[in-house]
């Protein structure tokens, strides 16, 4: 059951971004990166919501385990939310980088929402830490990241969630739903004081509709294969730097 | 010399402060034209997200900006907008009123958008028709009173189960299934169904009020679910999901049955059942059969 008693959040009040409150990505010279020039403590915003878009295999997802994983790494808890891939692959993809989420899954530090799992026809067990949802159904998705979001906040307030990606669900819903979906994904994680990335491949939707995902979210990043762009991050300047994809995952150069 | 030096100045000032005048007013105009394009454009954006009051709030400011400015295309252009608003709101007399106000507009500045204008009353005028229409039909199958028979004692507990089976139809259900064993399942339901409104997930609006409905009719709570489940249908009807539509006509039935009006009955099921024929949907016709025995054998 979703608790109404959640922390009070004005969606219409601005985004402030206090840098001395910041989480750390765990991608090598990106908090640098993002770093303002007054006080040079970098890192995401604590408690926004960061897009990251840019064209297909660029690191986008790659972006997220890390932070993810630097994150359970720090005792802070993640809510993932995965419609591109499935438990299985996700963790099989994550091993790749010689990240495993086995253990934390154990630990019950990551809770996770699988909206593909069941597209293949798979019957997948629900469990305390694993839901699995679907594509075609975003209210189920929206409940069960409501249960989630109650499950992170109670194991630490200070958490990450993750959000990847947009693609499928617009490939399976009418547009203004998914940004709907997305509006209150932000909203649900921010009112409980978690801090949010969201994946999106450029191009899956039309040019309105990406314009108008990327005024959703607080804090705007784009990856294109070898620069990654801050686009819109409040109280940061805009900036770009060259980054890699290595077998330890991303580095901003 | 020196006054008729002074009057130049005087006359370069007066020049001056003209020229000021102008150049204010133009800046104001300039302005206004400005503040009228940011309200039309967050109309449009408030009516794409189906945000209709905000819409309207926006348009009928830059109704009201162009009106100051004497701008009769940018009123037409706008009450054309407005109208649309009111379309989407299925508020089809407003809707008219505005479209024939940006017609009457277009026509008295010979303005060539006026050929689109009239196009458009002409197929909101059939649109209006067809509300009406279907309204009427509506009314007629499915009055708003259920009146129970008095001699006829259902299982609501067996009715409710076999309900429950006819919602694996539909495939978003599954999800849910779980809460119909829960203590108190109306509460689970009911905050999914305001999950689903709040993201306009109109799919899972209606299948959740399927749901809710089952739940208040093995309440024996009949005017509650015969409200949820002709809800049920509107919004699939609305949202042209033709099974939805079938599956809830099931439910519509089945309430019917209880009152005993057997013609309704008939009706609602032979409809059903044709639709899901037209979706050469033969699973859920065998279901709809299912229930329809289950409901005469007892």
């Amino acid at each position: 059951m979703v608790s109404k008693n959640m922390i009070e959040y004005d969606s219409t009040s601005p985004v402030k971004s206090d840098m001395n409150n910041c989480v750390e990505s765990g991608i090598p010279g990106f908090d640098k990166f993002i770093s303002d020039d007054e006080n040079g403590i970098g890192g995401i915003p604590e408690n926004t919501s960061t897009l990251i878009y840019g064209p297909p295999k660029t690191g986008k997802s790659v972006f997220c385990y890390q932070f993810m994983y630097h994150g359970l790494s720090k005792n802070e808890p993640c809510l993932y939310l995965t419609t591109d891939y499935g438990i299985k692959q996700l963790q099989q993809r994550m091993m790749d980088f010689e990240w495993y989420l086995q253990g934390y899954m154990q630990d019950q530090m990551v809770y996770i929402i699988d909206a593909l799992s069941s597209l293949s026809g798979t019957k997948m067990t629900d469990t305390s830490i694993y839901k699995p949802s679907s594509v075609q159904n975003p209210t189920d998705i929206m409940v069960k990241l409501g249960v989630g979001t109650i499950f992170v906040y109670r194991k630490s307030p200070k958490f990450r969630s993750i959000f990847d990606s947009l693609k499928i669900l617009l490939a399976f819903n009418p547009d203004m739903l998914v940004v709907r979906i997305l509006k209150a994904y932000i909203k649900r994680i921010k009112e409980a004081g978690g801090t949010a990335i969201i994946a999106h491949t450029e191009g899956t939707a039309d040019i309105e509709i990406e314009e108008v995902i990327k005024k959703t979210a607080d804090n705007v990043l784009r990856l294109d294969g070898e620069l990654i762009k801050i686009e819109r991050m409040p109280g940061i300047r805009k900036n770009e730097a060259q980054y890699q994809i290595t077998d330890g995952g991303l580095i901003v150069l | 010399m020196l006054k008729i030096l002074q009057v130049i100045g005087i006359f370069d000032k007066l020049k001056k402060k003209e020229e000021s005048i102008r150049y204010y007013k133009r800046i104001l105009k300039e302005h206004k034209e400005a503040e009228a394009d940011a309200l039309i454009n967050l109309g449009v954006l408030s009516l794409e997200e189906e945000n209709f009051d905000e819409a309207l709030k926006y348009l009928k400011q830059a109704l009201r900006v162009y009106g100051e400015l004497e701008d009769e295309e940018g009123e037409a252009f706008v009450s054309d907008y407005i109208g649309d608003v009111f379309l989407n709101m299925r508020r089809m007399d407003e809707a008219l009123d505005y479209y024939k106000d940006a017609y009457r507009i277009y026509s008295s500045i010979r303005s060539s958008a006026k050929n689109e204008m009239f196009e458009k009353i002409k197929e909101a005028e059939k649109i209006m028709e067809a509300f009406e229409v279907a309204e009427k039909k509506r009314k007629e199958e499915f009055p708003p009173q259920v009146p129970v028979e008095e001699d006829y004692v259902p299982d609501y507990e067996k009715l409710s189960e076999k309900l429950q089976d006819v919602l694996k139809i539909l495939e978003s259900a599954s999800a849910y299934e779980g809460y119909f064993k829960e203590e108190n399942p109306i509460e689970y339901f009911r905050e999914a169904f305001v999950i689903s409104r709040e993201i306009g997930d109109k799919k899972g609006e209606a299948t959740l009020l399927l749901m809710m409905g089952t739940v208040s009719l093995k309440n024996e709570n009949l005017s509650k679910a015969f409200k949820n489940f002709k809800d049920a249908y509107d919004i699939f009807q609305s949202s042209q999901d033709k099974k939805g539509e079938a599956v809830s006509l099931l439910f519509v039935g089945t309430l019917f049955f209880i009152q005993g009006d057997m013609g309704k009955v008939s009706a609602t099921f032979r409809k059903s059942v044709e639709t899901f024929q037209q979706l050469k949907d033969k699973y859920s016709e065998s279901v709809a059969i299912d229930l329809l025995n289950a409901l005469y054998s007892g």
